[in-house]
């Protein structure tokens, strides 16, 4: 065992890598790999006064505490075993969604009344926290790329009640031909990846990591990328994020970006910690711009891992 | 869709004028704002289950439940948190309310689909996935 980490699991290209990212921090960050992560609930305030909830959870005997970032998202420090098991939840009155996962939404910030693409959408706890964040107004429109994960999607999509949604089915890499050039006020891309952010669910992600895993999905991710980059508007804005923690998923992506005209902005976010992203790696130089990129490593706010990059087609 | 939509307005005194509504199948109809049924895409789906044809009315979801149930007048039964409790279950509720019919089940200011009363008790009518687990 290597700090509750089963025996075997970290490969040694792994360690060298994480070691040379993290230095001293490389223990700390496998620390808390190993702990599961501290359940949370994204309330709906378009169902429900949240402050009505709140006080009926915690009349039941819940122990809630506030996440800064979002202000309806809670961490759920008591709580019954099955937060997906309640009338509350049934009702579409809470998503149970990871702390960090919320983090790409709010920093889209989109409004009321935008037109927006949510372009790797499946299972939703994004697509619903975004639909709630645009009040119902506007048009969001939800895409994947297959039939069973567009499933999930319907399923949580009419749950939440979101009833500003289009579902679509289509493979995001195609965006451009299927949705037309420069549709969106806001695209956000919250890409497949290597799931590294995860390992504090399941040990899978370590378990299939690979450098060569890692250089195939970095080519997906920068297909789906640049077509999102496409579709969104002069003047729009787009979030790419991931729950990895590999540069090659992360700052490489968004540095071809980059080169395609698009601009980095810094995310303002209150209570959230967060490193600038990555300046260069291995032997990628990526600029000092990539540093108004978001790595969020697991204990910096002892959330799952993520990445979000900010950026902006110039007009 | 008129037929619904006069149903709606009769039933529960509500107009849904401010949404589009469309139908899914021959007995379904789903509801969405009027904005994402004018965006031209190739859809899956659009917007939210709302209700289906039953014999006697309509069955109303979860999700109509809250957009109907906000404005209605008339056909809500308020539930105690006991019998709210037990319905979120999947139970049937006994109570006594003025006519036969489809009501739409409010605790506080929660609605959790609809019901049909047959003069003894409010059959429930939320679907099995919708419901707790005991």
């Amino acid at each position: 065992m290597s700090d509750g980490i089963p025996e075997g699991l970290i490969k040694p290209e792994f360690e060298r890598r994480y070691r040379k990212l993290l230095g001293e921090e490389y223990d700390i960050l496998l620390s808390f790999m190993a702990r599961k992560p501290i359940p949370s609930i994204r309330l709906n305030p378009m169902k429900v006064d949240p402050d009505w909830l709140v006080a009926k959870l915690e009349e039941s005997g819940w122990v809630l505490e506030p996440i800064p970032w979002y202000e309806y998202g809670y961490r759920v420090r008591k709580g019954p075993e099955r937060l997906g098991n309640t009338e509350w939840h049934q009702l579409g009155l809470y998503y149970v969604q990871e702390a960090a996962s919320m983090i790409p939404p709010v920093v889209l910030s989109p409004g009321p009344g935008e037109r927006v693409l949510d372009l790797a959408a499946s299972p939703g706890s994004k697509t619903t926290q975004l639909s709630e964040m645009m009040r119902y107004e506007g048009v969001l429109v939800a895409n994947d790329v297959t039939p069973d994960r567009v499933d999930a999607l319907i399923a949580n999509i009419q749950r939440m009640g979101s009833i500003n949604v289009i579902v679509t089915l289509s493979d995001g890499r195609r965006a451009p031909q299927f949705f037309g050039e420069e549709k969106f006020d806001k695209v956000l891309l919250d890409a497949p990846c290597s799931s590294l952010g995860e390992v504090r669910r399941s040990w899978g992600a370590l378990a299939r990591w690979s450098p060569k895993s890692v250089n195939k999905i970095a080519k997906l991710q920068l297909s789906l990328a640049k077509a999102a980059y496409r579709v969104l508007k002069k003047g729009g804005v787009m979030v790419y994020s991931t729950c990895t923690l590999e540069p090659k998923e992360n700052e490489w992506v968004v540095y071809n970006l980059l080169k395609l005209g698009a601009v980095l902005e810094e995310p303002q976010l209150e209570g959230l910690r967060w490193r600038p992203g990555l300046e260069r790696w291995m032997d990628w130089e990526f600029g000092g711009e990539l540093r108004k990129t978001m790595r969020i490593y697991p204990q910096d706010n002892d959330t799952i891992g993520f990445f979000v990059a900010l950026l902006r087609k110039p007009m | 869709m008129s037929e619904f939509l006069a149903w709606i307005r009769e039933w529960f005194g509500v107009d849904l004028s401010g949404f589009s509504l469309v139908r899914s199948g021959k007995k379904r109809i789903r509801l969405l704002t009027k904005e994402a049924a004018e965006f031209y895409v190739k859809d899956v789906i659009r917007g939210v289950y709302l209700a289906k044809k039953a014999p006697y009315g309509y069955i109303i979801s979860v999700e109509g439940s809250y957009i109907i149930g906000r404005g209605a007048s008339r056909h809500v039964v308020e539930l105690t948190e006991e019998e709210f409790r037990r319905w979120m279950r999947g139970e049937d509720i006994a109570v006594e309310l003025p006519e036969r019919g489809v009501y739409l089940v409010k605790f506080g200011p929660v609605f959790a689909g609809s019901g049909y009363y047959n003069g003894k008790v409010l059959r429930n009518l939320v679907p099995k996935s919708r419901t707790v687990e005991p």
